[in-house]
């Protein structure tokens, strides 16, 4: 074959094996909070996980645990917690209705423990909030937009402790403990610092693009829900009989 | 967000991609498979006489955008058809015999009998007549000789020309009225003698065969080889044919029979060109074998091809074409229903096709047996192979999962 018809075939051949080597396939999951509708702030909503309420004693009424995360201040008091992501190696699909992932993780004792190093936390912080903003239904809206807000939320923050090769489910909890302390006790949440929780279908992040949603069903008086979401084993009791 | 490229689009875009390396490569291959591309020294390239008949101007703008189209594998040397003319073939004719007939004539009313048989010539002048088919020519020449012989007392002589007329089974002239009757009685006497005996049996061949025979100056009806029945006596046998020099032929027949074997020389260009007008030259089968072997001697040309054009219905032409090598037709071809346009791409097919028929050229090698087509197609895979291999392979893969 002639030296100018080599040419092309050369060049051809470099620009393949070039376009090969540098050819790197970048997928992006987009973590999304599901929210719930808010009476009280249509625009923002409220956060699935986070709407639970803890009985006082008696039982007869209740306190939202969003309250737990309020902090006296000189100004008045502000919102502040701590939201820890993890990811929940679950190996195997059990499926993708809350009621079925958690009676999978309680059958399959110990399958459905935090992966280590996953944890993502993010500390969220509020100026003090004027006494309008501090009505119960209010924090729900505050602590939505709060985690939505670019640069003091979790907007656009890279979780890239993420195991992509396995099954797991991404777990949000909310607690009232610092990042710091959180971390010291290897991100095993003191209950009374819940604030909530809400975790995603099994997925294995690999093969999924596009929104993932962080939800939960949890309403109401269901703090124990929250704690069973946030236990060290994401064992809890089933939500919902099947 | 990218997304990942589902596999049936990938698979096309590499179906695609190995079509178009194959179209890119395949012509080049296919092009390095046709012979005429490479170039070779003028000098190796066989030389071929060109002749193309058919209606001017066109013929002529035809032969010569063939004989000087670049890349020719031949080197092709035009030729023109021969001028409608019998020249060649003019024979000489008894003219002369009839000046020396009234010569001898005039000798015998004088009673000059040797002056008469002087202007009459020996015997062999009869022969020689009857060669040139002067038949009444030589039948005054022999009758006048016997006369002359009769008249000088030269009986046995006069008897023996009388034998030979009637051999030869000439007609009796008119003239038998000017001779004496003892001279016109010994010419009847042998005629009645020839016409009761026996006839014999004359074999005649010649080198090449086929050739016609004239006997006597009379067609014969039959080529060669070929059994003649005349009667005994001396014969003058002509051969003729095309593409040969005539030739005549003496021959000595006894009352047994006998043979005759001639070799004939070629004819020369001349006669050839004579012989071709006088055949085909007023349109007949140009391209007929006979007619090429004609034109290659006429020409001459060792390898010659003719191309004819012939109008066809509408703007629309054919070509037909022969093509002879050293005398033998070794191929036609034709090429129907050409329009104006194609006429000269029609002819430039059927001109190759003469000529690869003719082994004067290596036929187009096909592009299935050219290396280059197998290289091409070989590099092909390679890269398709590869670029398959490499697409197929699993990228390098990040996921990122973040907040919205």
């Amino acid at each position: 074959m002639s030296r100018r018809a080599g040419r092309p075939l050369a060049a051809l051949a470099v620009l393949t094996l070039v376009s090969a080597c540098q050819r790197v396939e970048v997928r992006e999951v987009e973590l999304a909070f599901a929210e719930r509708a808010n009476l009280s702030a249509p625009d923002a909503g409220s956060l699935s996980g986070f709407t639970c309420s803890v009985p006082d004693d008696g039982g007869l009424t209740a306190t939202p645990l969003i309250r737990r995360a309020l902090v006296p201040e000189p100004g008045g008091q502000s919102l502040r917690m701590s939201l820890v992501l993890q990811a929940i190696d679950v190996g195997d699909n059990p499926g993708c209705r809350d009621t079925k992932v958690l009676n999978y993780c309680l059958r399959e004792a110990g399958a459905c423990a935090p992966v280590p190093g996953s944890a993502l936390c993010v500390e969220l912080s509020t100026d003090p909030l004027p006494s309008t903003e501090t009505r119960t239904q209010r924090l729900h809206a505050v602590l939505a937009e709060l985690v939505h807000s670019p640069g003091a939320g979790l907007s656009g923050e890279l979780y890239a402790a993420a195991p992509t090769d396995r099954w797991v489910i991404l777990r949000a909890v909310g607690s009232t403990s610092s990042c710091a302390e959180l971390a010291a006790r290897d991100y095993t949440f003191p209950r009374a610092s819940l604030v909530g929780c809400a975790f995603s279908c099994p997925v294995i992040l690999s093969s999924w693009s596009g929104p993932l949603w962080l939800d939960s069903s949890a309403t109401g008086r269901c703090e124990a829900q929250v704690a069973d979401c946030a236990g060290p084993t994401f064992s809890p009791l089933a939500i919902d009989a099947e | 967000m990218l997304a990942p490229v589902p596999p049936p689009v990938r698979a096309t875009a590499l179906l695609c991609l190995w079509c178009a390396t194959s179209a890119a490569l395949l012509p080049a291959a296919a092009a390095r498979a046709e012979p005429g591309a490479e170039a070779r020294p003028a000098a190796a390239l066989p030389e071929v006489t060109l002749l193309v008949a058919g209606p001017e101007p066109g013929s002529s703008r035809l032969a010569l955008a063939l004989v000087e189209a670049p890349g020719a594998p031949v080197v092709l040397e035009r030729a023109a058809l021969p001028r409608a003319d019998r020249g060649g073939l003019v024979h000489g004719l008894g003219s002369a015999a009839l000046g020396d007939l009234v010569r001898a004539e005039a000798a015998y009313v004088a009673a000059d009998f040797g002056a008469c048989l002087a202007a009459l010539g020996d015997g062999a002048r009869v022969l020689a007549l009857l060669a040139e088919g002067e038949r009444l020519a030589a039948a005054r020449v022999a009758l006048w000789g016997l006369a002359c012989d009769v008249g000088r007392g030269a009986l046995a002589e006069a008897e023996r020309r009388a034998a030979a007329f009637a051999a030869l089974e000439l007609d009796v002239p008119s003239d038998v009225t000017r001779i004496a009757p003892d001279a016109e009685a010994a010419l009847s006497r042998a005629l009645d003698a020839a016409a009761n005996g026996a006839r014999a049996a004359l074999r005649v061949s010649s080198t090449p065969p086929g050739l016609g025979l004239d006997v006597d100056g009379r067609p014969s009806g039959c080529e060669t080889p070929c059994e003649l029945v005349l009667r005994p006596g001396s014969h003058v046998v002509s051969f003729h044919g095309d593409g040969v020099s005539p030739a005549h032929e003496r021959a000595e027949l006894g009352a047994a029979g006998g043979a005759l074997e001639r070799a004939l020389d070629p004819a020369p260009p001349a006669l050839a060109r004579a012989q071709w007008s006088a055949r085909y030259g007023a349109g007949g089968d140009l391209e007929s074998a006979g007619s090429l072997r004609l034109l290659a001697r006429a020409l001459p040309a060792d390898r010659l091809l003719v191309l004819s054009v012939l109008a066809g219905d509408g703007d629309h032409a054919s070509v037909t074409g022969g093509y002879l090598v050293h005398g033998e037709v070794v191929a036609r071809d034709a090429r129907a229903r050409l329009s104006q346009s194609a006429l000269e791409d029609g002819a430039r097919g059927v001109l190759r096709n003469l000529l690869v028929r003719g082994s004067t050229i290596a036929p187009p090698r096909p592009v299935w047996k050219s290396p280059w087509l197998w290289a091409a197609t070989g590099a092909g895979a390679v890269i398709a192979g590869t670029v398959t291999a490499l697409a197929l392979w699993p990228a390098g893969q990040r996921t990122e999962v973040r907040f919205q």
